[in-house]
């Protein structure tokens, strides 16, 4: 598409035969490119280079550029050469200049808006439309299968691969992966988490890239019986190997199992995503029975379509009879590997953020309409002196695109900072192909941005002022040609602009009250002094049964001398436990209530230094398979079911749904103080704990003494003794656990919150300027008014009359809108507070205010005319 | 000897100059994108591609260069290649650029630092 734009611009400046010729070895160039470097960077090439000689062409003033070229016959001016002359450009900064308030107020609100779209294409086109950086990695697939069924994505059968593998005419290479993780065992240090690929050995062969040191894999590395081998990345042979080359044909041990190091892959090579060791996908590794994710190397220029098509007849041919052949698709591999709910997301948050741009440029157009109105007797000479209608519109937008271009700049070098920063967050877990940085196609994307922004700021505007007898504006001004009153555009856009204002400043204040329940949940324990782990044991291949993490781990941890005490939970405090429906047994009848719970292991609250307030904690029996189901309640819970009775003793159990066996009764046992079971909103933290024996995920927590690194490497060597299998991670304090919320919550709740201010003082400067012309050219009205004896109250009255019914009306939709929006906040991961009426009480108000403010100053004004000034300057 | 000879000649800028070397260099093959390569491989200069198309009109204008286009071919998304021939005209006028600078050099020495070191 922009190199289509190119050429159009080059088609405007040069002549027809010139510019095929320019073209033609533009394209010649381009194809010698996209052989090399792909078909993206050929494409962005090409449409540079036509740009820059477009450019050059129009500015060197040259006769081949605009009419008088011996190739063409004269032309008229003005039917070739850019639409915008150096003077019109000057005329354009100068009127900017000139009101520094109001183009300051565009500038600013465009540049928020452009900012939101620029960062959010930089991420996408990152993550969805970046070529592996491989060779051909343009061509690389991944090839999609879904139930016909569930339609959710499914691993592609064996027999279906083999016959792809063997039959493919449209494929160049096909391979396949099974994705694991597993712990790197280390003589002197604690065990390294591995993100590890199965790959079968074409599939690791078609890319290309060659091992520092030692092999890739062959296909007898995945047959019965095959000797395990494994492919480190460089960056741990480096950091834990010691960068020894002897170390290849060496055993090294993953997850208690041992495998032959055969190869180090260089450190940026993460192949399919981030992954740093690779194992062989086959029957070796236990995989005869699985099905495979599978991905391809089409051939060059065979389009995906012929592909999807021939891969589908081969899908169905080994489909067994009867039953629905599963979907396939072929999608480029960026995209196939975000999967389709990143991509959806993707799409849906940046065609929000292009409306609120179009929004934002909508208001902007505004102020545009008031200025251009106050312009028609300029515009009017203009016309007189031969200028055609199109071109004093195109030189409006002309105007406003200076405006465009500024707020598309700052955009764009924020963009810049914003992205820097999400790229250093993500840089060490990201997939190989994802980099994020403000490429060239988004400069591109933020031009367009400008234009389009633009066009929609002052195409509008210019069309309405032009629209009248400029003839007579030529006489009379410019009152007599346009209603200098609320035209029906401007108080739509008036109202849109304040509900608009309402609606994202009270969805902020939600994030703002859930970020203070947040940061500052108080759980009344030194949250400083307690180690927190997550600990996870991937499912094991050749294990017979589910594998999962035992109790017995709680009271290894609390032997090991740097830790007073430790147990194990499946939430921890200050992260959000599921809500579930409860019954109480009440005797006569079974009361419903809805609260929290939290599945907990061992001396989990033991290890947090809470002492029961009634009653007793959990006990080790209480966990065994045969104990007596019990639960501990926390103090919310027992104020609000049990009132001033002792709930000790008290039975209740889990609604079960109907389907389903009903749960059994479970005796409370006793009462603690809260733990922040609802962060985000605390007044619905009524929770109760229930015993669990084991999982295959939990979250050690445990009192340490002694510097917090020792404890940390304590707490990963004791896991490693007691299974190799399970994988550490976050080792982090209690006190900064729950960051992830609240980095999402002061991240969104600022974005709104600059998109309501924004809207805000859009809505004030749109309301000011419509009221400061209205104002000065009904001076003469106002005049004769004052002097027939209306009082300056009354002529202030009147003026902020339909101003304030606007506000009211606007404030009112907003309301609705921030209701709606707020509904909207479920999509995040976190719980918020519900929207209260006062919070929208108070945004509502504080832009009836603003709003008001900016009507007041012109209106006060109209009340201070003097008769007979306002009719001797007439 | 008779007054036209004394006549001064003009001579051809060094922008137009390059270009006709580039042309008479490439052959038949002299075409927009095989005329900028050779400029840039013989001098290690980058031309700005619209200075070479609007040098070769500004030499066609003036008789120095004709050209013809070739067949439409596919990879230039079906449009033709504009080839360039150089025309008497412009070789004459290219020598005798080349004996001005010439006679300019005649008796010149430059030492490695630029000064000359002798005067003719």
């Amino acid at each position: 598409m922009i190199g289509r734009a190119a050429v159009w611009l080059l088609r405007r400046v040069a002549a027809p035969e010139l510019a095929d010729e320019i073209e033609g070895d533009l394209r010649e160039q381009q194809e010698s490119i996209r052989r090399t470097r792909g078909a993206t960077r050929a494409g962005l090439w090409f449409a540079g280079a036509v740009l820059v000689a477009a450019c050059a062409l129009a500015w060197s003033r040259t006769p081949f550029a605009s009419s008088g070229s011996f190739l063409t016959p004269p032309l008229p001016p003005r039917r070739r050469g850019l639409p915008m002359s150096l003077t019109d450009l000057k005329l354009a900064i100068r009127l900017v200049a000139k009101q520094p308030v109001l183009s300051g107020t565009a500038v600013a609100a465009l540049a928020v808006a452009m900012c939101l779209a620029v960062t959010g294409f930089s991420v996408m086109n990152a993550v969805l439309f970046a070529e592996l950086p491989l060779p051909d990695g343009e061509n690389y697939v991944v090839l999609q299968v879904t139930d016909p069924e569930t339609l959710r994505e499914v691993d592609v059968p064996l027999e279906t691969f083999e016959a792809w593998q063997n039959r493919s005419t449209t494929l160049a290479a096909l391979g396949g992966v099974h994705w694991a993780q597993g712990n790197l065992e280390l003589e002197d240090s604690t065990p390294v988490v591995l993100r590890i690929a199965h790959l079968t050995p074409e599939g690791m062969r078609m890319t290309q890239t060659e091992p520092l040191i030692g092999r890739i894999f062959e296909a007898a590395d995945g047959v019965p019986d095959a000797a395990p081998v494994a492919i480190l990345r460089e960056d741990l042979w480096r950091q834990h190997l010691g960068a020894d080359a002897s170390a290849v044909g060496k055993a090294i041990r993953i997850s208690g199992r041992e495998y032959t190091l055969i190869g180090v892959m260089p450190e940026a090579y993460t192949f399919p995503e981030s992954q740093n060791l690779w194992l062989p996908f086959g029957a070796a590794a236990g995989h005869s029975d699985d099905g495979v994710e599978a991905y391809a190397l089409l051939h060059p220029d065979t389009p995906r379509a012929a592909a999807e098509a021939e891969l589908r007849t081969l899908l169905e041919s080994t489909t067994p009879a009867g039953e629905r052949p599963l979907r396939l698709r072929v999608l480029p591999f960026a995209r196939g590997m975000s999967g389709e709910g990143f991509e959806l997301f993707m799409t849906v948050a940046l065609v929000l953020l292009l409306t609120i741009l179009a929004v934002a440029a909508a208001n902007v157009a505004n102020l545009v309409l008031v200025r251009t109105t106050a312009r028609t007797s300029e515009l009017a000479v203009r016309a007189a002196l031969g200028a055609s209608r199109s071109s004093l519109v195109l030189q409006v937008f002309g105007e406003v695109l200076v405006l465009g271009a500024t707020a598309a700049a700052i955009a764009v070098a924020v963009s810049v900072r914003i992205v820097a920063w999400l790229d250093a967050l993500i840089a060490s877990e990201a997939p190989m192909w994802i980099t994020l940085r403000v490429e060239p196609a988004v400069i591109a994307f933020a031009a367009f941005l400008a234009v389009f922004a633009s066009a929609i700021a002052s195409v509008a505007p210019a069309l309405r002022s032009t629209s009248g007898s400029l003839d007579v504006a030529l006489r009379h001004g410019s009152a007599a040609v346009v209603s200098p009153r609320f035209g029906r555009a401007s108080s739509v856009l008036v109202l849109a602009q304040v509900a608009l204002s309402v609606a994202l400043l009270s969805a902020a204040a939600v994030l703002a009250r859930g970020l203070v329940g947040y940061q500052w949940a108080d759980l009344g324990i030194d949250e400083s002094g307690i180690l927190t782990a997550s600990l996870y044991l991937p499912p094991q291949p050749d294990a017979e049964e589910p594998v999962m993490i035992g109790n017995s781990l709680a009271n290894e941890l609390s032997a090991a001398p740097q830790f007073s005490q430790a147990g194990l939970t499946m939430e921890l405090p200050k992260s959000d436990a599921a809500r579930r429906k409860f019954e109480i047994d009440r005797g006569d009848r079974d009361q419903a209530v809805d609260g929290r719970a939290a599945y907990v292991g061992v001396n989990f609250l033991q290890s947090l230094g809470v002492a029961p307030g009634a009653g007793r904690l959990f006990q080790p029996a209480d966990h065994a398979e045969e104990s007596s189901p019990v639960v501990v309640i926390n103090e919310s819970f027992a104020a609000h079911y049990f009132g001033g009775a002792d709930p000790v003793g008290q039975r209740l159990r889990i609604a079960a749904d109907p389907e389903d066996e009903p749960d059994s009764w479970r005796e409370i046992v006793g009462v603690v103080r809260d733990l922040a079971m609802s962060p985000g909103v605390p007044e619905e933290g009524a929770g109760l704990y229930i015993p669990v024996q084991r999982t295959n995920f939990f979250h050690a927590t445990a009192r340490f003494n002694g510097p917090v690194g020792e404890a940390a490497a304590a707490l990963r060597r004791v896991v490693a003794e007691h299974d190799i299998r399970i994988l550490v991670r976050d080792i982090q304090t209690l006190d900064k656990v729950g960051w992830e919320a609240r980095t999402l919550l002061r991240s969104v709740g600022l974005g709104l919150a600059a998109l309501g201010a924004m809207a805000m003082a859009l809505s004030a400067a749109g309301i000011y300027a419509i009221l400061a012309f209205s104002v000065q050219q009904r001076t003469r009205e106002i005049g004769v008014r004052v002097a027939l004896g209306a009082r300056h109250g009354q002529v202030l009255r009147s003026i902020m009359g339909s101003t304030s019914i606007r506000l009211a009306i606007g404030a009112a939709i907003g309301v609705g809108l921030a209701f709606l929006l707020a509904r909207a906040t479920v999509v995040l991961p976190i719980d918020l507070p519900a929207l209260s009426l006062l919070d929208v009480s108070v945004m509502a108000g504080t832009m009836i205010m603003a709003g008001a403010l900016a009507a007041w100053v012109p209106a006060r004004r109209a009340g201070r005319v003097s008769p007979a000034e306002a009719l001797r300057n007439d | 000897m008779p007054k036209e000879d004394n006549a001064p000649k003009p001579t051809l800028g060094e922008l137009e100059l390059l270009v006709v070397l580039a042309i008479l260099r490439c052959g038949d093959d002299a075409y927009g994108v095989t005329i900028t390569q050779a400029i840039r491989e013989r001098t290690g200069r980058r031309l700005a591609r619209a200075a070479v198309y609007v040098t070769l009109r500004r030499l066609q204008e003036r008789g120095l260069v004709t050209s013809r286009t070739g067949a439409p071919l596919p990879e230039r998304g079906g449009k033709a290649r504009r080839y360039y021939t150089v025309e008497p005209a412009g070789l004459d006028l290219a020598h005798a650029t080349q004996s001005a600078f010439q006679n300019m050099w005649d008796g010149l020495s430059l030492a490695p630092s630029g000064r000359p070191e002798g005067r003719s």
